[in-house]
């Protein structure tokens, strides 16, 4: 019996049976015609009849239930005379009506019990009383076979033995195939000749309480029935009437203590019908065996032997009981329904292949437990960290701020060239040759990278010859944004005596100010956020002032006077006092509940009240990179969110028309509310913001104001001694101001006549800044700013003069509207000059690097026109 | 109805998708599912690597491609070991988490060197941007095997409780 299903159906159970159908059919012949022959012994020597059925057919029985009841099932005469119009096809196979399905069980039981109790004063005594009935239930399953269909017409309803067998069948010790259906007609709810092995659990577990119900009735019944059946005395001792009083009595007691075990009992009803049928045998048998033994064994023995069956009997239905707790068991497993989801057939291969690994590479993080990921080559590792739920704290993502490092274990060679600008960053932190800024690093073979900054090489001192003035012994910093950090950095490196003191207004370490709106809905506040160790200014002996406030410089005695009336004294002074937000006038501005987004603390106030009033909804004035970054991270805390833009479309300073529009389109789909032509007038409410007006006479109803509407330089200082100023401190490109021991650099520099504010230019000048400041010769280089809009799935760059419309510019765009993607070229003199790449960020870097090289693509046009970039990679 | 079946016929058409099935966008043609590849992650897995940690929280799902993976569940009170399932190549797996975001119930551990798509909160919103109709169709069908299985857990809870 290899391979058959723990409840194998009667045609997987057919298929490893040794004997063929046609040696059945044999048999049944034989047993048909023996019942023809009982009933004629019955009639005509009714002792002999009497002793043949009641006596030996029948107490077989019950032990044929127990052990191979499919025997049974198959040679039975009653069975086979009512197949005999199925086989011989004149079944008029009608279905069985409703009611008799019902109660067909019920009948079949009450049939049993009516003709048993009348053993006692009719049948067992009358011979032709029990050939009558014999002969009448052959008749009746003869009409039920002519009748209905399949074995619904006696043999699966109403045959006064089923419930027995049904009781008495349910663990086999040998399972043997039903041999009566060749084609099964459905004929029976939970058939037990389909699926031997499972009718009477799957009877038990029906839905339907009512149909359960008549089974469990019927076995807790049972056990009753036999012992009044054995003890009751026959008629004539007492009258008939009383012995059914007494019958009933019996089981009706066994009933009741069948259902108070059933209230009580914490185990399925299965378990104790098991054991209430194992009772009844075990009843039977008890009172069965002696009567038996006397014919065979001699009288002195005989107590010896009765027990000993008992006793062989009782250790047999232990373990049939333990037999069937096990099938429950299984029966329980099997019907938990299956958890599992699938792909329909053929797309799991459909999908593999699609997924081939052509043009992937694989990249491997050890997070600790390593994660491969099979992505397009030339994706970068913060894309495909970000991506894959792996915690980085991004920045700039442009090599410059510092804020992800990344160990390469492997394959360092697969990665794309480190830049200028990273191998600065990577310098500034410290961190050595198998490190590269995940931003930056973009994969075009397998790697093998950890963001455990420990199993970073120590990096090798350059042996660069650092020119100082000796006599520069004291340097402070006014900032400790990226502009100030990077400027103490840079002169430390090369200035390795003189003392530096970094001043900070904010009371937080130098920290990536790019990640503030994470601090809005990330759950991490400013774990992350941090770019230095907190032990990084003491190993370079540089002293850092937190939560102070410069209040006055005094150039002529080359002196500070902090806020807190302590005094420094400079011989090199470097201002980095960055910007702040800079707010249109906009009524009752100010009202709790409005906000500007600059610092640390701007984000987490905005965090912290959301969270204390349950805001519902925001509004973000201002369309450029830190408002939508602003709106996106109020969305993600799961704000209704609009933004207003003042211009004509969205990133006024990063996108032409075209691109806004699509950039619209992008950010509406995931949910934001955009209003591009308006401006914020004013902030209304009682005690905090309610409503905020638009200048075309909107209202709408906020919880938070969020203005971004660009930023001014802190020049509060400068001004007060007199350096020279337009729109910001005036540089030269040492960076140096209209003062020759002051040097400034980031936001609050204006270089050139612009004012950028932006990380990658504050880090150049700060750069400049220091080297110059401490008697070095360094040239600030202004280079294309390139920008990025740090929302998940945007993949916005825009870089250099990406509007065009200059005399002999040349535009090559190129958009995809239904998904939202755009690419732009502007050249001139066959060197691009400015692009465009909303959703293309693969060729990006490419893009970039031929912007910053300003290499001659004159070659290339052609298929640049024709939409083919790639070609810029090579 | 899981019963039903120890008296169904056993047919030769095992694919024949029933409406209780288990089965993932049954009607998405191959052109749709090429669209979703778009949004999704392939992941390389060797024998022993871990696809999701019990505990862990991030609303991501897995198709498996290839290989086998062994899922398992944490012992509970009665159980000395804990439970394990086998999933393979065709499988889906996680999308309840991806739905609630709760901390995941199991770790899945692969028993085989395979590959499985990975698509995370990330790359489904970026699929509601960019293919709405996409992105609408993969929600209602997790939904409907979600409520699914709710309704065999409910059934099952029903059968073996009295």
């Amino acid at each position: 019996m290899d391979n058959l299903p723990v409840f194998p159906n009667y045609i997987q159970l057919r298929s490893q049976s040794r004997i063929p159908v046609s040696v059945w059919h044999a048999i049944r012949i034989g047993s048909v015609i023996s019942v023809f022959a009982l009933i004629a012994t019955l009639f005509i020597w009714p002792d002999v009849g009497l002793k043949i059925f009641w006596g030996m057919i029948i107490p077989i029985l019950p032990a044929l239930f127990l052990i191979a009841p499919g025997i049974w099932r198959n040679v039975c005469p009653v069975a086979a005379i009512n197949q005999t119009p199925r086989l011989f096809s004149f079944s008029k196979e009608f279905k069985l009506p409703p009611v008799l399905v019902e109660y067909s069980y019920v009948i079949g039981f009450s049939l049993f019990f009516s003709i048993a109790s009348s053993r006692k004063w009719l049948f067992n005594e009358s011979g032709v009383a029990t050939g009558i009935l014999i002969l009448a239930i052959l008749l009746v399953a003869f009409g039920g076979g002519i009748v209905f269909k399949g074995k619904s017409g006696w043999c699966g309803s109403f045959c006064p033995m089923l419930p027995i067998e049904r009781m008495y069948n349910q663990t086999p010790f040998l399972t043997v195939a039903n041999s009566h259906c060749s084609v099964c007609v459905g004929c029976t709810k939970n058939c037990y000749d389909f699926n031997p092995k499972v009718g009477n659990l799957a009877d038990l577990y029906d839905d339907d309480t009512y149909f359960s119900n008549y089974r469990r009735f019927f076995m807790g019944t049972f056990p009753g029935f036999i012992l009044g059946f054995f003890l009751v005395p026959n008629p004539p001792e007492i009258s008939i009437l009383a012995m059914y009083v007494q019958l009933i009595s019996f089981m009706l007691g066994s009933a009741g203590l069948f259902f108070v075990l059933d209230s009580f009992l914490k185990v399925s009803s299965f378990k104790i019908t098991t054991v209430f049928g194992g009772m009844s045998i075990f009843l039977f048998y008890w009172f069965i065996v002696p009567l038996a033994l006397t014919d065979f064994v001699a009288s002195e023995s005989i107590q010896l032997f009765v027990w000993g069956a008992r006793a062989a009997l009782l250790s047999l239905l232990i373990w049939w009981v333990q037999r069937s707790y096990f099938r429950e068991k299984q029966f329980i497993g099997q019907i938990r329904p299956s958890s599992e989801t699938r792909l329909s057939a053929g797309i799991a291969s459909a999908l593999k292949d699609a997924t081939s690994d052509q043009d992937k590479v694989e990249i491997t993080f050890n997070t600790p437990d390593p994660q491969r990921f099979m992505v397009d080559s030339g994706r970068s590792l913060l894309e495909t960290a970000e991506r894959n739920n792996i915690p980085v704290e991004p920045g700039c993502r442009m090599g410059v701020c510092g804020a992800d490092p990344i160990v390469v274990l492997d394959g360092i060679e697969n990665l794309s060239e480190m830049g200028d600008d990273e191998r600065d960053t990577l310098e500034r932190l410290g961190h050595g040759g198998n490190c590269r800024m995940a931003c930056m690093a973009r994969a075009k073979g397998a790697v093998n990278v950890s963001f455990d900054m420990a199993l970073a090489d120590d990096v090798v001192p350059t042996d660069g010859e650092s020119v100082y003035d000796e006599s520069v012994e004291n340097v402070v910093i006014i900032g400790n944004g990226i502009a100030g950090v990077t400027a103490a950095d840079y002169v430390r490196r090369n200035h390795p005596e003189c003392k530096i003191d970094i001043i900070g207004r904010e009371s937080h370490q130098h920290y990536n100010r790019m990640g503030i709106s994470r601090l809005i809905y990330g759950q991490s506040a400013m774990k992350g956020l941090y770019l230095k160790e907190d032990d990084w200014f003491d190993g370079k002996n540089i002293n850092f002032w937190l939560n102070t406030i410069v209040s006055q410089i005094d150039h002529d005695t080359k002196e500070i006077t902090l806020a807190t009336n302590e005094t420094l004294g400079y011989d090199r002074l470097i201002l980095a006092t960055g910007s702040q937000s800079f707010v249109p006038p906009i009524d009752g501005f100010g009202l709790t509940g409005t906000y500007v987004l600059r610092e640390a603390d701007d984000a987490i106030n905005i965090r912290a009240f959301a969270q204390t009033h349950q805001c519902k909804s925001a509004v973000v004035a201002g369309g450029g990179l830190l408002g939508l970054e602003a709106a996106y991270a109020l969305h993600k805390l799961g704000m209704k969110v609009t933004v207003l833009e003042r211009g004509k479309h969205l990133l006024t300073r990063q996108l032409d028309p075209k691109g806004g529009a699509l950039l619209k389109n992008y950010l509406e789909s995931l949910g934001l509310n955009i209003l591009v032509g308006v401006e914020c007038q004013s902030a209304e409410g009682n005690d905090r913001l309610e409503r905020v007006a638009l200048n075309d006479g909107k209202m709408l109803k906020s919880d938070i104001l969020l203005v971004a509407a660009g930023i001014r330089p802190n020049l509060n200082l400068a001004e007060e001694i007199g350096l020279e100023i337009e729109r910001g401190i005036v540089v030269s490109d040492t960076m140096q101001t209209s003062d020759p021991n002051i040097y400034a650099a980031g936001d609050v520099c204006q270089y050139d006549g612009k004012v950028y504010g932006l990380w990658a230019v504050a880090v150049e000048q700060a750069k400049t800044a220091a080297i110059n400041a401490i008697g070095g010769d360094y040239q600030y280089v202004e280079s294309a700013p390139s920008t990025t809009l740090k929302i998940v799935g945007v993949d916005l760059t825009s870089i250099g003069r990406f509007m065009g419309g200059e005399d002999g510019d040349r535009e090559i765009a190129f958009e995809d509207e239904s998904s939202n993607r755009y690419k732009k070229l502007v050249i001139n003199e066959g060197v691009i000059v400015g692009a465009i790449l909303l959703g293309y960020p693969l060729i990006t870097p490419a893009v970039n690097q031929a912007i910053k090289s300003g290499r001659d693509i004159s070659d290339m046009l052609e298929a640049l026109e024709n939409g083919e970039w790639d070609c810029l990679q090579s | 109805m899981a019963m039903s079946s120890f008296f169904d016929y056993p047919s030769d058409d095992d694919q024949a998708v029933g409406q209780d099935d288990l089965i993932f966008l049954p009607n998405w043609p191959e052109s749709r599912w090429k669209k979703l590849l778009v949004y999704t992650t392939t992941i390389r897995f060797a024998p022993g690597d871990i696809l999701i940690k019990s505990g862990d929280q991030n609303k991501s799902f897995f198709i498996i491609t290839e290989g086998e993976l062994e899922v398992v569940l944490p012992a509970n009170r009665n159980q000395k070991n804990d439970r394990k399932i086998t999933r393979e190549a065709g499988s889906v797996i996680g999308e309840q988490a991806f739905i609630d975001g709760k901390p995941r119930s199991a770790t899945v551990k692969a028993s085989s060197a395979g590959s499985a798509l990975k698509l995370s909160e990330v790359g489904f919103d970026e699929i509601s941007a960019r293919e709405p109709e996409i992105a609408r169709e993969l929600l209602m069908d997790i939904a409907r095997l979600l409520s699914i299985k709710l309704r065999h857990a409910n059934d099952h809870i029903y059968r073996i409780t009295k």
